[in-house]
């Protein structure tokens, strides 16, 4: 499981440390998803899984995931493997940060930084989200932790 | 739609390339030894060669697919996934086709889902576990039989079909399913929740392109909920007038009474939303 999750984290991670590509990132998905994420107006309602899945790479404007990692993504991303309040979690994190309004009222995406950790004996998924107050010259950041158990585990 | 213009010349030189590699392949298959080198872009078919569609449970006349088991509510779809892959493969590249001369080879899923193969534990609530490590085992320590024998059932070797492209992975996989020497393909499948309702009500229906699965085809209409992955075995494929489909052998029986959807088969898109060729697809050699 958690090699569907790291290549997300280290795909995505570097699309949301680029204050530029993290800007395309959010007006991508305001543009499919709305300016709130909710759909409406011929525009799809927001899911995480099935934002990533249609995900290009704004810089290259290459899809994130091959399709074999967004199959493997989407197996690991189900409810059978995750507990669903942490999924909710991540969905909501990402949603905040590509909607998010800055102070002249544009949008202002906020970095997230996604970790996959393994934990050996879990059979679940599970995923902490923290704010992270700027430091020095870290702007400020959404962690999300995630700890899946081993790959072979929770697979079909 | 009309058809792109294609210069002969050109058409004619690709389609002896890749048949000079469909060659290569089938004798691959035929040697038994090779198998596990094998590329899987290198199992690409000359255009012609491969049948438009087949079916393994009726080829030639034919039937080399075991019946139809139940998995019930344990999570253990790897375990009858595998097998009935290697039940197949050993009836169709035995040149055993099942009937009075040639009972079905029956493996035993509960074996293969209680034995000592990783990860363990096992259970029928929370684990599974990838084809790759059940297939490893039924090389290494074989599966017993039903009824039970005192040799258990080894396999030779195992074969990734997956490639990078998705369209050769298709290949390889109509190659593997139509070659004798080759035969049904597990695969892992994206499940979602209407795939469990899908078969409910669909009895034995007409060969109409409404009647094949792919997931949350509409994308402005809500995605059915995510559940996980789910292993089958591919024992046919459809390409002509009804669009692209697999033929695919399930472990579902609705209420445990009556197999799910056609007799415990369903028809799944080609390159759809279930992501069925482009996770994780095997070939055994027995």
């Amino acid at each position: 499981m958690a090699g569907g999750w790291s290549d997300i984290a280290t795909n995505i991670n570097a699309v949301f440390a680029d204050k530029t590509l993290r800007g395309r990132m959010g007006a991508a998905f305001r543009n499919k998803h709305g300016d709130d994420g909710n759909g409406g107006s011929g525009k799809v309602p927001y899911s995480f899984g099935r934002f990533l899945e249609d995900f290009n790479n704004p810089g290259t404007n290459n899809p994130v995931l091959s399709d074999k990692q967004k199959g493997q993504f989407l197996v690991d991303s189900g409810t059978r493997h995750w507990d669903q309040t942490s999924l909710a979690n991540i969905e909501t994190a990402v949603r905040n940060s590509l909607t998010r309004r800055g102070g002249s009222g544009g949008f202002d995406e906020r970095k997230i930084v996604f970790t996959i950790k393994v934990n050996s004996s879990a059979t679940q998924a599970t995923a902490t989200v923290t704010e992270m107050p700027a430091t020095g010259t870290q702007e400020a950041y959404t962690s999300i932790e995630i700890v899946c158990p081993p790959h072979v585990r929770t697979d079909p | 739609m009309t058809r792109r213009p294609t210069d002969p010349a050109v058409d004619r030189g690709q389609a002896n390339a890749q048949r000079r590699r469909f060659l290569k392949t089938s004798a691959l298959l035929a040697s038994g030894l090779a198998v596990e080198s094998i590329v899987p872009g290198q199992l690409a078919a000359a255009p012609g060669a491969l049948p438009t569609s087949l079916d393994l449970r009726a080829k030639n006349g034919n039937r080399y697919i075991t019946s139809v088991k139940n998995q019930g509510a344990c999570h253990s779809c790897t375990a009858f996934g595998v097998i009935a892959t290697i039940e197949g493969s050993y009836h169709l590249q035995k040149q055993k086709p099942i009937g009075t001369a040639n009972p079905e080879l029956n493996l035993s899923e509960a074996d293969l889902f209680t034995s000592k193969a990783p990860p363990l534990p096992r259970d029928c609530n929370i684990d599974h576990w990838w084809p790759r490590n059940a297939l490893d085992y039924c090389i290494t320590t074989g599966v017993q039989q039903n009824p039970t024998t005192s040799t258990p059932f080894k396999i030779a070797a195992k074969q990734q079909l997956v490639a990078s492209n998705p369209e050769d992975t298709i290949t390889a996989i109509k190659s593997w399913i139509s070659n004798d020497s080759g035969g049904p393909v597990t695969a892992v499948m994206v499940e979602f929740d209407d795939f469990l309702a899908f078969g409910a009500n669909r009895g034995t229906g007409t060969n109409d392109v409404t009647d094949v699965y792919d997931p949350g085809w509409d994308p402005h209409a809500p995605r059915p909920r995510l559940i996980g992955g789910h292993v089958i075995s591919i024992v046919g494929y459809e390409d002509s007038h009804n669009g692209r489909y697999w033929i695919c052998k399930n472990s579902w029986y609705v209420n445990n009474t009556q197999p799910w959807n056609r007799n415990g088969y369903v028809r799944i898109k080609m390159k759809g939303l279930a992501y069925i060729d482009r996770i994780d697809v095997w070939g055994v050699k027995v």
